[in-house]
């Protein structure tokens, strides 16, 4: 395989033609851009199988990319062409791919749960040790001191802000 | 293999398996997503046979183990998207030894939601030990300096773990199997009942 030392700046995606936009850097620190087009995609298309196909066909350029953000970009354009304001559009596909620590997950459909885990499961991989892993300990124990203080999980209060993103994932 | 070996059937917990084998049932409960199903197979590794038994939404792991030399076999009971109808089927509770109830150390709310979950438990299981579990301490160890409401004031230990690194997983597991077949040995609501009988002569 061909090692492209690129690193994956921004990644975003332009409504007409329908392509995703990849910024990216190379070893000299130069930016470049790549225009990959998106083809016969619609209102009702599944994401999941389109930015698939996108990641195998310009491998090259995305395989860093996970594969979660350009769902997520395709969303965008989903919305797009199924005629929302891209205020609301990105006010909704911001939500539904980040996890709101005080959403019930219990209420969604299979689909929305499976995205919700696959944006979990980075942090999930991050941190795992595997038996392959030299620290690996299958009966790992670790006794965490008496002394507690309060979650504040049980006290009533809830203040909790939410923060917009742009355009860019 | 033994007579035991596939989850294809669901034995009848209060026997002993067709081997003549002890056989326990151990439930978890909990929130989507706090880690229920990745807690087993971390608990399991790859030594499982999952069954899932569609019509009730559920996934088995059938797991042979021995406790102080004694041949057990325990059926680990997940749930595979009931937590939707945010209750569970009937027969997920039924014969069941002992609890294992997950919340997530990332998201308050799947704490707020055990209360619920125990309620259910207790209504149809009133005596047998639970367990409590915070998963995902990897991703805040802050909770591991703090305590919890909810299994303090009902008398169950809680356990800081982490699917993903291991930590508490597999001393959690063997403290439910242990505590599931001290429950069916000795069954505390057997008793509780004999002494209410006496008490009423
Ligand atoms: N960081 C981290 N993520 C976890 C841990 N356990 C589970 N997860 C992630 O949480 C998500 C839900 O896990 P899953 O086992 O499917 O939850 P279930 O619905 O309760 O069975 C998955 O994306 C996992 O990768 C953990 O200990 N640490
Ligand atoms: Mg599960």
């Amino acid at each position: 395989m061909s090692e492209i030392t690129q690193k994956m700046r921004k990644l975003g995606i332009r409504f007409d033609p329908p392509s995703l936009v990849l910024i990216y850097s190379n070893d000299k620190m130069k930016l470049h851009q790549r225009v990959m087009p998106v083809r016969n995609f619609n209102a009702g298309s599944n994401v999941n199988f389109f930015a698939t196909q996108l990641k195998q066909r310009h491998e090259e350029f995305l395989h860093s990319v996970p594969l979660i953000s350009i769902e997520k970009m395709l969303r965008i354009l989903q919305e797009h062409i199924r005629g929302s304001p891209l205020e609301s559009i990105l006010k909704n596909i911001n939500s539904e791919y980040e996890i709101n620590p005080d959403e019930d997950l219990n209420k969604l459909t299979d689909d929305q749960l499976h995205r919700k885990k696959l944006i979990m499961e980075a942090s999930f991989v991050a941190n795992q040790l595997q038996p392959s892993d030299p620290d690996y300990e299958y009966d790992r124990q670790v006794d965490f001191e008496d002394n507690k203080i309060e979650s504040g999980w049980d006290s009533e209060s809830n203040a909790k802000e939410t923060e917009t993103d742009d355009f860019w994932g | 293999m033994d007579a035991d070996g596939d989850a294809d059937t669901v034995l009848d917990y209060d026997g002993k398996s067709a081997s003549g084998t002890e056989a326990v049932k151990v439930i978890c409960l909990g929130d989507s997503a706090v880690g229920k199903s990745k807690l087993l197979e971390r608990f399991l590794l790859d030594k499982f046979k999952p069954q899932t038994i569609s019509t009730y939404a559920l996934t088995l792991y059938r797991y042979s183990s021995k406790v102080k030399d004694v041949d057990v076999i325990v059926d680990f009971w997940d749930t595979a998207g009931q937590e939707m109808f945010q209750s569970m089927h009937p027969s997920y509770y039924h014969q069941a030894h002992a609890c294992i109830m997950v919340f997530d150390a990332t998201r308050k709310i799947t704490y707020k939601n055990l209360e619920r979950w125990y309620k259910e438990l207790r209504q149809y299981r009133p005596h047998i030990p639970v367990f409590c579990a915070v998963n995902k301490i990897d991703a805040n160890m802050d909770v591991t300096q703090q305590k919890f409401a909810f299994p303090e004031k009902n008398g169950i230990p809680l356990y800081y773990v982490s699917a993903s690194n291991g930590m508490n997983v597999v001393k959690l597991f063997r403290d439910a199997v242990e505590a599931a077949l001290m429950y069916k040995k000795d069954p505390p609501d057997v008793t509780d009942q004999i002494f209410q009988e006496l008490q009423r002569l």
